[in-house]
């Protein structure tokens, strides 16, 4: 039911348990984040943590922060939909039976951790490596404001 | 000359979007104007994107002569039974619903300096950007022999549609035991590994139908696209069939007879039942007569896709010569993106992104049995410049050949959908 998973070298609860639709979506990820970091002192890395909202394209992907801080990020939702041009080239921009698995609705935290699972070789498919590792902080939390916000 | 309504709105699907968005049309003489000329993978998402995006602010006119555009990627599919012509037919209906002026004409010039394009049917239409993205054209001459007037005799297939039904017709009759010859294309040219996709197709298709076939490739090529992945292949479901003459054993020295059907390959003529000629490619005529090419291709800056000879004139696709990216439906479609964002920045004043662009290119080697090269890229000051990439492997597992194949069909429609509406 509830399985854990690697993020960025962290254990933390993911799956189902991602995949429910919530009121708040990042209430109780933050709460587990919080939790698993305050007993573990550790820093993350997580991708492109940092401030560059400035300049969204320099977000780099080495840089070091919190979870919490990274799911945090406000998505900007104009730059998220230009983004969202590389995606839509293979998901249909809206759900549909006949493209590739469809992202479109989803609570913006499980779409900004599943395109991160395939930034740390979690998920294995080749395409979605490479187009997610491209991608920076401000740059995963646009498309994750962007896709959230389609009607379905 | 002045613009001819009548023609102007001479498709069906211009007229629909026409009476459908009066309001948006009263006030067109104060909107900003872009010409998109060619309705494929780049002109349509281009013109889509900036319509669309745009939410009216912008008056696209796209100019495709075709009223059903065939998709080259696929079509090789539909040579080996794998698709239906209709599946890779679609029409411009759907982007008329998302505002743009589909005009089923040919554009015959270009005048930068007025910033208008005229028209076969005689309009001519201005512009305050261009967007010009022909695809190909053959360069002549270039095998010995053939020329546009031997395409029925022997096809070439590159610009999908009836070439393509008449290829496939060929190849179904051809007697038993008889000899399928390709004229492979010289670098650079639209979609590297479409001609070893196509004869992996049509092995398929002789495998089946008339397995003592045999299929001939004369190629001014030492090497080419996936070579290891293909090679891997045929030997594994086409051995014998197949023989491949590269450069180092004289593929580049050919000249055919369309009349005899032979192939001459550096001295030794073959009576051949289908000759596929893929000639040497250069950018579709419009960009020559608007003068933004330079040699066969049209030069443009990374950062938005415009020419380096003119600011207001963009191109984009096969056309274009920008540095890493191959000529791909799948290029053209991600290099539409970042110039519709950087047309409508300049038009509107909205925000315009940095450059990103991605490739991927699947090809289908037998019955679910795909694979894939992809990369992505990013803008410097002298050209698309590759970031990163991957390749699959030979010796993977049927299964991953299977999802990679199925990967590519869910593509397809998500690709033709954002291309189309």
């Amino acid at each position: 039911m509830i399985s854990p998973t690697r993020v960025m070298g962290l254990r933390v609860i993911t799956s189902r348990f991602f995949n429910r639709r919530r009121p708040r979506p990042f209430s109780i990820v933050r709460f587990v984040l919080a939790a698993i970091m305050a007993y573990s002192g550790a820093q993350v890395a997580v991708a492109g943590c940092g401030s560059t909202a400035n300049n969204p394209s320099e977000s780099g992907p080495n840089e070091t922060g919190s979870i919490d801080a990274w799911l945090s990020i406000e998505g900007d939702i104009e730059y998220g939909e230009y983004l969202s041009g590389e995606c839509v080239t293979c998901h249909l921009s809206q759900n549909a039976e006949n493209g590739a698995p469809s992202i479109v609705g989803r609570e913006p935290a499980d779409f900004m951790m599943a395109l991160n699972a395939y930034r740390t070789g979690e998920r294995t498919d080749e395409t979605m490596q490479m187009m997610a590792k491209k991608l920076g902080a401000e740059e995963i939390a646009a498309l994750a404001a962007y896709f959230a916000n389609i009607e379905q | 000359m002045t613009l001819n309504r009548r023609r102007f709105l001479g498709g069906a699907a211009a007229a629909v979007a026409t009476l459908s968005a009066p309001m948006i049309n009263a006030a067109a003489h104060q909107r900003r104007k872009v010409v998109v000329i060619g309705g494929g993978a780049g002109g349509a998402t281009a013109a889509r994107y900036i319509a669309k995006d745009s939410r009216g602010a912008i008056d696209v006119t796209l100019i495709e002569p075709t009223r059903a555009y065939y998709t080259c990627f696929f079509s090789n599919l539909y040579l080996g039974g794998f698709k239906t012509i209709s599946d890779i037919g679609h029409t411009y209906g759907g982007l008329a619903g998302d505002g743009v002026n589909v005009v089923h004409d040919w554009a015959v010039g270009v005048d930068r300096a007025a910033k208008t394009v005229a028209l076969a049917g005689g309009a001519t239409l201005s512009y305050d950007k261009l967007v010009i993205s022909p695809g190909i054209d053959f360069v002549d001459g270039a095998v010995a022999g053939w020329s546009l007037e031997a395409q029925n005799k022997m096809p070439h297939a590159y610009k999908a549609g009836s070439q393509t039904e008449l290829l496939k017709s060929q190849l179904m009759a051809m007697p038993a035991g008889g000899v399928y010859a390709m004229v492979a294309p010289p670098n650079p040219y639209r979609c590297p590994p479409g001609p070893y996709e196509r004869i992996s197709m049509v092995a398929s298709y002789l495998k089946a139908n008339n397995p003592t076939a045999k299929i001939l490739i004369a190629d001014p090529k030492p090497k080419f696209s996936k070579m290891g992945l293909f090679q891997e292949g045929w030997s594994k479901y086409y051995d014998g069939m197949i023989e491949w003459i590269g450069a180092d054993f004289g593929g580049g020295n050919v000249a055919v007879d369309p009349d005899a059907m032979t192939i001459d390959i550096d001295g030794d003529v073959t009576k051949v039942d289908v000759c596929n000629v893929i000639p040497a490619m250069k950018a579709g005529r419009i960009a020559d007569l608007a003068g933004v090419t330079q040699g066969n291709w049209a030069p443009v800056n990374a950062v938005d896709m415009s020419t380096k000879v003119d600011s207001d004139v963009y191109v984009l696709g096969d056309a274009s010569q920008q540095g890493d990216m191959p000529k791909s439906g799948f290029s053209a479609n991600s290099q539409a993106k970042v110039c519709a964002n950087a047309i409508r920045g300049a038009l509107t004043g909205s925000r315009v992104f940095p450059a990103k662009f991605s490739n991927t290119c699947w090809s289908l080697i037998a019955a679910n049995d795909g694979v894939k090269v992809g990369a992505t890229y990013k803008a410097t000051a002298e050209k698309i410049a590759k970031i990163d990439g991957f390749i699959s492997k030979v010796g993977e597992s049927a299964e991953m050949r299977k999802t990679t194949y199925e990967e590519s069909e869910r593509w397809y429609s998500a690709m033709t959908a954002d291309m189309f509406s």
